[in-house]
């Protein structure tokens, strides 16, 4: 009879209110029936940040192929490290890529409740639809340094492997696990304001135990497993796979690397999910 | 007795004020305090630290309202309207007690939820259209209805940051008119515009209710409470002081005020 979380109930729906303790489920379905605002708020993200930069959409390029050459110049040519045989600026770039779709992703989620504060005390929607569509608002970036990568390929004769095909699973992989991440980050930052700064260092710190300016082969043996808890390994060494049809010369097979980020970035999101389902009920009270 | 649309029972609603910046440092602080604290209270003495207040917001709340009431709700500042408004919006949950809703609820407790400044005044009618709960197709449908609500028609196209004040609340207004509420919740937020588009508003709310919808409205101007609800609940500290036909509820109201001042 009575039809506990629907957003809109039905005619004859009913809508009970009342305390909730411990673990709320996911009421994913409720997320379904919102799915027109993800789509707009997402559109918002971009559109706006777009209008408020004079370059717009150029910085989706001019970011990922500075950070490129930045990588290239400290791990390429001051500290020597190789690209599994191809050139340098190219196995960096591919790599700029997702990382770049992750750092963003986690940048914009983390402070991504107090920046629609006034939306949150104001208004019902399902509060996951916030660090969703700033998860979903950097695919148009990442889309756009794919001109970049073309190029590169054109200019150094990479031609494109039957692995492009995997390309999508990699980049829900991706996105997955920037936004398992950033539920937790986004959660945790209405509770404790500090996460805003803490973010940028952790970023930082996650930049260098990810294969982005080196190859996961340069891990020593023993290591690559550990070194693979981090789920950006596997989305990593997984796009250079399927853009550039390289495999790392590592102790441990891509695959499973591969599925060791597959795992640890479901544990990631499903925890995420409902740490923010937990906490959300005071996002309204607290932000 | 008519069909219910909302059935209150007993809310209670507690605020825990955080003290200080709130956050890993207030954590700190009571982690450090604690050994502190609980010699204290082993030497029956009360301390000063208090991790945080708590504020009863609401105090056993209870009452029914039926398809097509209006009703109005009256009380100080910090009397609890806009908390008892957040937790029948879902925006908040009780405390204590429970909250039935038979129908759909759509909330006004502020103009222009979500308007983003950099934006079209167009695509902030998408935008806030999406939040109040509008479906894409039920925007596109009412677009030019409410452009010319608005009266704002030349420059719709206009970033909304080049609005007037009058201009940027009267499309927020405008917006939120054109929702086809069950259940249709207002924190003051009547008293948008001119005098023309005032007139203009509550005749639009007046169409609403003889559709047939429920409104709960927040006001401190008597006369729109008047017009508008048959029925007025007044809200002291939390718990009701009074729930009963406007005239009487508002008189007594206005004169329990002016016997304060
Ligand atoms: N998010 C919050 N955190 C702590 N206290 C709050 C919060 N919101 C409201 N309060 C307190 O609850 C009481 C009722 O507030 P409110 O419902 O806004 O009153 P009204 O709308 O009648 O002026 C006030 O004492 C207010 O300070
Ligand atoms: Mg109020």
């Amino acid at each position: 009879m009575v039809k506990n979380h629907s957003a809109i109930p039905s005619k004859d729906g009913v809508l009970v209110l009342r305390p909730t303790k411990g673990w709320a489920n996911l009421n994913l379905r409720d997320l379904w029936q919102y799915r027109e605002l993800i789509y707009f708020l997402t559109w918002r993200d971009i559109v706006v940040r777009y209008k408020q930069t004079i370059l717009g959409a150029a910085w989706a390029i001019i970011n990922p192929v500075v950070n490129m050459i930045v990588l290239e110049v400290v791990f390429g040519r001051l500290a020597n490290m190789g690209s599994e045989g191809l050139p340098g600026p190219i196995f960096r770039y591919a790599a700029v890529m997702p990382w770049g779709l992750f750092s963003k992703a986690l940048a914009t989620s983390g402070r991504s409740m107090l920046s629609n504060r006034s939306m949150i005390t104001k208004v019902y929607f399902p509060r996951l639809i916030i660090p969703i569509a700033s998860v979903l608002g950097g695919v148009v970036d990442f889309l756009i340094s794919f001109l970049v990568l073309l190029g590169m390929m054109f200019y150094w004769h990479v031609a494109p492997t039957v692995n492009l095909l995997a390309l999508p699973l990699i980049i829900v992989l991706a996105l997955t696990t920037a936004l398992g991440v950033g539920l937790w980050l986004s959660a945790l930052n209405v509770l404790y304001r500090d996460i805003g700064y803490i973010l940028p260092v952790l970023t930082q710190l996650l930049l260098f135990v990810s294969p982005v300016g080196y190859s996961t082969s340069t891990v020593g043996g023993k290591w690559q497993i550990l070194y693979s808890l981090n789920p950006m390994v596997g989305v990593i060494e997984g796009f250079r796979w399927a853009v550039l049809g390289i495999t790392p010369g590592t102790v441990i097979p891509l695959w499973n690397l591969l599925a060791i980020s597959v795992g640890v970035s479901l544990v990631i999101l499903i925890s995420g999910l409902f740490f923010f389902r937990r906490m959300e009920r005071t996002f309204a009270d607290m932000v | 007795m008519g069909r219910l649309a909302i059935k209150a029972e007993n809310v209670s609603k507690k605020y825990q004020i955080r003290q200080g910046l709130g956050g890993l440092q207030t954590s700190f602080k009571a982690i450090l305090n604690a050994p502190f604290n609980w010699l204290m209270r082993q030497n029956g003495r009360y301390t000063h630290f208090h991790p945080s207040e708590t504020i009863w917001a609401l105090r056993n709340i209870s009452f029914d309202v039926e398809h097509g009431e209006s009703i109005g709700i009256i009380g100080r500042n910090g009397a609890g309207k806009s908390t008892l408004l957040k937790i029948i919006s879902r925006i908040t949950r009780p405390s204590k007690g429970k909250i039935t809703l038979y129908q759909r609820v759509n909330s006004l407790l502020e103009i222009g939820t979500g308007f983003n400044p950099d934006l079209s005044g167009r695509e902030n009618i998408y935008l806030n259209g999406s939040f109040l709960g509008m479906k894409l197709s039920e925007i596109k449908q009412k677009f030019d209805e409410i452009v010319t609500f608005s009266e704002i028609e030349k420059f719709i196209d206009t970033p909304v940051k080049y609005y007037s004040s009058g201009m940027y609340m009267r499309l927020a207004f405008s917006i939120a008119v054109h929702l086809t509420p069950e259940i249709l919740i207002l924190d003051e937020v009547l008293a948008v515009g001119d005098a023309g588009f005032q007139r203009k508003s509550q005749e639009k709310m007046g169409e609403l209710l003889s559709s047939g919808a429920t409104i709960i409205l927040v006001s401190h101007n008597n006369n729109t409470i008047r017009n508008l609800c048959e029925r007025t609940i007044w809200l002291d500290n939390g718990a009701i002081k009074m729930d009963g036909t406007s005239d009487i509820v508002v008189d007594q109201y206005s004169k329990f005020i002016r016997e304060e001042n």
